[in-house]
């Protein structure tokens, strides 16, 4: 068994558990759930390896494959390391204000270009997604499979990160009103 | 021009208010695509991320990173710590020479400075301490053999500077192994003169705690075997031009599910430890490279990069001036910025001027990292001693730890310039490479 540290900073601890649903329980599932694909891109690109080398036959799909679900990590990701709040910052001055400091100057700045982006994002992933979808649009690689379930997965990523920008929101919000209460 | 101030002007003002670095890059990026060129051209934001997410040679970033999650949570590293210690006990500095060869071994499996140092010292700090080794040669140790890290391959960062410079990944890779393993031995060189001649700094161990029967060694050492092969497993293939690396990386990911298999410590809860961690990790580099990939493509759309270039070419100033200056830049920049964020946004503009005045590129990618080394270690923005004060005892300092990793900073300028004055130390390894 592994220390309770360990487990949480994966999400695996118990102090998830314990709280209510929140918009932070979607960002744990979804890092957690495509994470598998983590296992298979490994057990794909060893396959194609194998059938390159052994069987003298390498596959049309599997550099694509791979791409695709490695691909699909990377957004998905976002979310999930929103979900610990450990998206890389310079803190320098961050680290030493009090909690509620920084999320009021979070609330500012933070929160909003974060917002900001993620609407950006959904809006221009879902014309650019929907286009591709218009004319059926494919690779255009040797295997050449449709290429617009790919392009949606940004979409859904894009709006599962705007999730977690609400959710940012709420935490800070949450933050700065209990302490004026607890003050007062 | 003033595109060009304006931009980094924001950039820093924004991240130094703490805003994460993906959403700041980003949001200058986009804001500045919109007054210059409307809302039209906001579909490039879009197209620089599918860049991103369509890169066969990224693959290997995530592979990796699944492979060291792998080994150090199947308690395959711990193996590997016991059996250098017992191996480099006898001699004198012994566990210092143990700690910057695990260092460089672990930089092979783990490649991230973070785990690196934070591994090593929460193993090796309390038993060079209990010792009796000297406290600040044993922090600077840990704190400059960890951000080995980046150097020795397969480094995430040299997958990200291969790709957004579009130089061969696996040349920069091999080349890094040249420069690692020269910075290690200068490392080892230091300490084992500076114990010789001040023998308190690096006692022996006692000889009744530090004999260990020559059979037990060999038991130690038949338990490392496994990971030293998976590391030449992976580097071998890339230098033989067996497969490509992010191809590599996929094979050692499933190397050391084997090897965690074989030694019984493959279950469920280490695989999904695995799993989830390495989710975070990619969530991390990755948006800072969507980030920086925005933030880039519109300062090059605007015309500054270009401007940039032309700007310092006009200078007519000596080439080796320029690239010293770069350098210093790239040190400032270190202090303060997360190096993965360091490399997308200063290769693409750095770059195309290294080219133009005649130098190699993928020796300067390598030159490029020795620099981020530096800015690991110095003050006051250390992130290799923020690691290691995390996890070392109460009474080591930063101040402590910077004061030992000072001998090891003037190593790396050593470093640097013998890269200078040499390239062939980096260069020679790349051109025997398989094409």
């Amino acid at each position: 068994m592994k220390s309770k540290e360990v487990l949480e900073e994966v999400g695996m601890g118990n102090k998830e558990r314990r709280r209510g649903f929140n918009l932070d329980h979607i960002g744990q599932l979804q890092g957690k759930l495509f994470s598998i694909f983590f296992l298979v891109a490994t057990m794909q690109v060893t396959l194609e390896v194998i059938m390159r080398y052994v069987f003298n036959s390498p596959t049309s799909w599997g550099l694509d494959l791979s791409i695709y679900l490695c691909g699909v990590t990377y957004v998905m990701g976002g979310g999930y390391t929103q979900t610990f709040n450990e998206h890389i910052r310079v803190d320098i001055f961050y680290s030493r204000w009090s909690e509620r400091t920084r999320a009021i100057v979070d609330l500012i700045l933070g929160d909003c270009l974060f917002l900001f982006v993620c609407g950006i994002l959904v809006w221009q992933s879902s014309t650019w997604a929907w286009e591709s979808f218009l004319i059926k649009e494919t690779a255009g690689t040797v295997w050449d499979p449709p290429i617009y379930p790919f392009k949606s997965i940004l979409v859904l990523g894009s709006v599962l990160l705007l999730v977690q920008a609400f959710s940012k929101i709420v935490k800070d919000f949450k933050v700065v009103t209990n302490r004026t209460r607890g003050n007062s | 021009m003033s595109t060009m101030v304006l931009m980094f002007l924001f950039f820093f003002l924004l991240l130094m208010a703490g805003v994460p670095m993906a959403w700041t890059t980003s949001a200058i990026g986009i804001i500045f695509a919109l007054i210059l060129w409307g809302p039209d051209s906001l579909n490039l934001i879009v197209l620089r991320i599918w860049d991103v997410m369509g890169s066969f040679s990224l693959i290997g970033i995530p592979l990796f990173v699944f492979m060291g999650n792998v080994l150090a949570h199947s308690g395959t590293t711990d193996k590997l710590l016991k059996a250098i210690y017992v191996w480099m006990g006898p001699i004198r500095g012994g566990l210092a020479v143990a700690t910057v060869i695990m260092c460089m071994i672990l930089a092979a499996i783990l490649g991230t400075v973070g785990a690196d140092v934070t591994i090593t010292g929460i193993v090796a700090l309390p038993f060079m301490l209990k010792y009796k080794y000297d406290k600040h040669l044993a922090l600077g140790t840990i704190a400059a053999g960890g951000a080995l890290g980046v150097l020795i391959p397969p480094s995430i960062l040299f997958i990200i500077y291969g790709v957004t410079v579009g130089e061969s990944i696996g040349a920069l890779f091999i080349g890094g192994m040249g420069a690692g393993i020269v910075l290690g031995g200068l490392y080892l060189a230091y300490i084992l003169v500076r114990c010789y001649l001040q023998p308190e700094l690096g006692p022996l161990v006692p000889k009744e705690e530090g004999k260990v029967p020559i059979s037990q060694k060999l038991i130690l050492l038949t338990g490392i075997l496994p990971s030293m092969f998976l590391i030449l497993a992976v580097l071998g293939s890339i230098f033989f031009g067996l497969a490509t690396p992010g191809e590599a990386d996929g094979l050692g990911a499933a190397g050391a599910l084997v090897c965690a298999a074989v030694s019984r410590r493959l279950n469920w809860e280490t695989l999904k430890l695995s799993l989830f961690g390495t989710m975070k990790t990619v969530g991390m580099i990755m948006w800072v490279v969507f980030g920086a990939m925005v933030f880039i493509a519109t300062f090059n759309l605007s015309g500054s990069a270009s401007l940039l270039t032309n700007f310092v070419l006009s200078l007519e100033l000596n080439r080796w001036v320029i690239l010293i200056f770069i350098q210093f830049i790239l040190l400032c920049l270190g202090m303060v910025l997360d190096v993965a964020g360091i490399i997308v946004l200063c290769a693409p503009i750095f770059v195309p001027i290294i080219k133009s005045l005649g130098f190699d590129p993928i020796w300067f990618g390598v030159l490029f990292n020795v620099n981020l080394q530096l800015a690991y270690l110095s003050p006051p923005f250390g992130y290799s001693a923020f690691y290691l004060k995390a996890v070392a005892p109460k009474d080591c300092t930063l101040a402590d730890i910077y004061r030992g990793s000072f001998p090891f900073m003037v190593l790396q300028i050593v470093a640097i310039a013998l890269f200078m004055l040499f390239p062939d130390i980096i260069l020679i390894l790349p051109r025997l490479m398989a094409k």
